[in-house]
């Protein structure tokens, strides 16, 4: 910090490495591009790939695309976002953590509620229509 | 900062200032949580009418997956193009900045247009947004995204016409919009993850 390689700027406090490196996010590096770019584009081949060659049931298809989702999204927010465990990047974890509980409360509960909508409104003829139904 | 004694009574402005760029980025984190809410409703309202088809078209129909992969490219490596335009921006360097923020907005665009391609396509074919309810979350889903990317183009936009045409230099205030910018086109690329996935794949699975 007490080195002030940049006085160009003409602000009359110094303009160092540091001041150029915003706080409140963390401050990336060539390596964690390069590597959160290789990781994800085999990520993505991957979830592509799985699902264009049919090279499992659909279920597992299914199981297999969220999970490689789910570890692309911490990919990108270690190395893109620069979430870290760091005491400075604290707070910006703790208010994902409350966010995504309110993520999985909101898309949880509206499954949850309009599935058993659904059972309770629909008699046994007119359920909501199967895919075979379609012209 | 405050792990870091300030060595002269010089460095205290500075410290104001470095303080109050970090307030600035984490109120942009913030904001940045309630938009996953917003996208979260949006995803329950999908989630719910994913499978409502109304006897018209499928996913399976009607998503051409080479586009999406095209689509998908583009965000991913516009990700990385920010990420090198921040790294110039640490060295200090105006014109690694602005080349790195116009590739960048090259391949935001190039993502804009296949969408607005794809969605031409569907309401052309008569797949609009009234064909059913999937049809609707769809168009609600993947253009409430779509519209995100869009503000993210006309602010990257203003930051190189400051920074090019303006001559603004990268001052603690521009790193903090500078900052603020690559949460949010990073944030952008993390919801795509979750279309591509949750629409796109599992809509033709």
């Amino acid at each position: 910090m007490a080195t002030r390689t940049d006085h160009a700027h003409g602000h009359g406090h110094g303009h160092g490495h540091g001041t150029l490196t915003p706080a409140g996010a963390g401050h990336g590096t060539l390596k964690d591009y390069a590597v959160g770019f290789v990781l994800s584009v085999i990520l993505t081949a991957a979830a592509f790939y799985v699902v264009m060659a049919h090279v499992m049931a659909p279920e597992a298809t299914v199981f297999t695309i969220a999970g490689l989702a789910a570890v692309q999204v911490m990919v990108h927010l270690v190395c893109f976002l620069h979430l870290s465990t760091a005491s400075s990047q604290r707070w910006n974890v703790t208010a994902m953590a409350f966010a995504i509980v309110v993520v999985v409360v909101l898309i949880v509960g509206s499954l949850w509620i309009m599935h058993n909508m659904a059972d309770h409104m629909a008699g046994e003829d007119d359920k909501l229509p199967p895919l075979q139904l379609q012209p | 900062m405050l792990t870091e004694p300030a060595g002269h009574a010089h460095d205290h402005g500075h410290d104001h200032a470095q303080e109050a760029v970090a307030n600035k980025v984490f109120g942009f984190w913030l904001y940045l949580m309630t938009d996953c809410i917003l996208f979260a409703t949006v995803f329950a309202a999908f989630a719910v009418g994913r499978d409502q088809f109304n006897g018209g078209p499928t996913g399976k129909d009607l998503f051409d997956l080479n586009g999406v992969i095209y689509e998908t490219s583009c965000l991913l490596i516009s990700s990385v193009t920010y990420g090198f335009a921040m790294l110039g921006a640490y060295r200090g360097s105006k014109q690694q900045v602005l080349l790195w923020l116009g590739i960048t907005f090259l391949f935001g665009l190039g993502f804009i247009g296949l969408e607005v391609k794809e969605f031409i396509h569907l309401v052309s074919e008569g797949d609009g947004p009234s064909r059913s309810a999937f049809l609707s979350s769809f168009f609600t889903l993947v253009g409430t995204h779509g519209c995100h990317v869009t503000a993210g183009l006309i602010w990257m936009a203003v930051l190189m016409f400051q920074l090019g045409v303006m001559g603004k230099e990268l001052t603690p205030a521009y790193m903090s919009r500078l900052t603020c910018l690559s949460l949010f086109w990073h944030f952008l690329d993390i919801v795509w993850i979750c279309v591509f996935t949750i629409v796109y794949l599992m809509g033709v699975v």
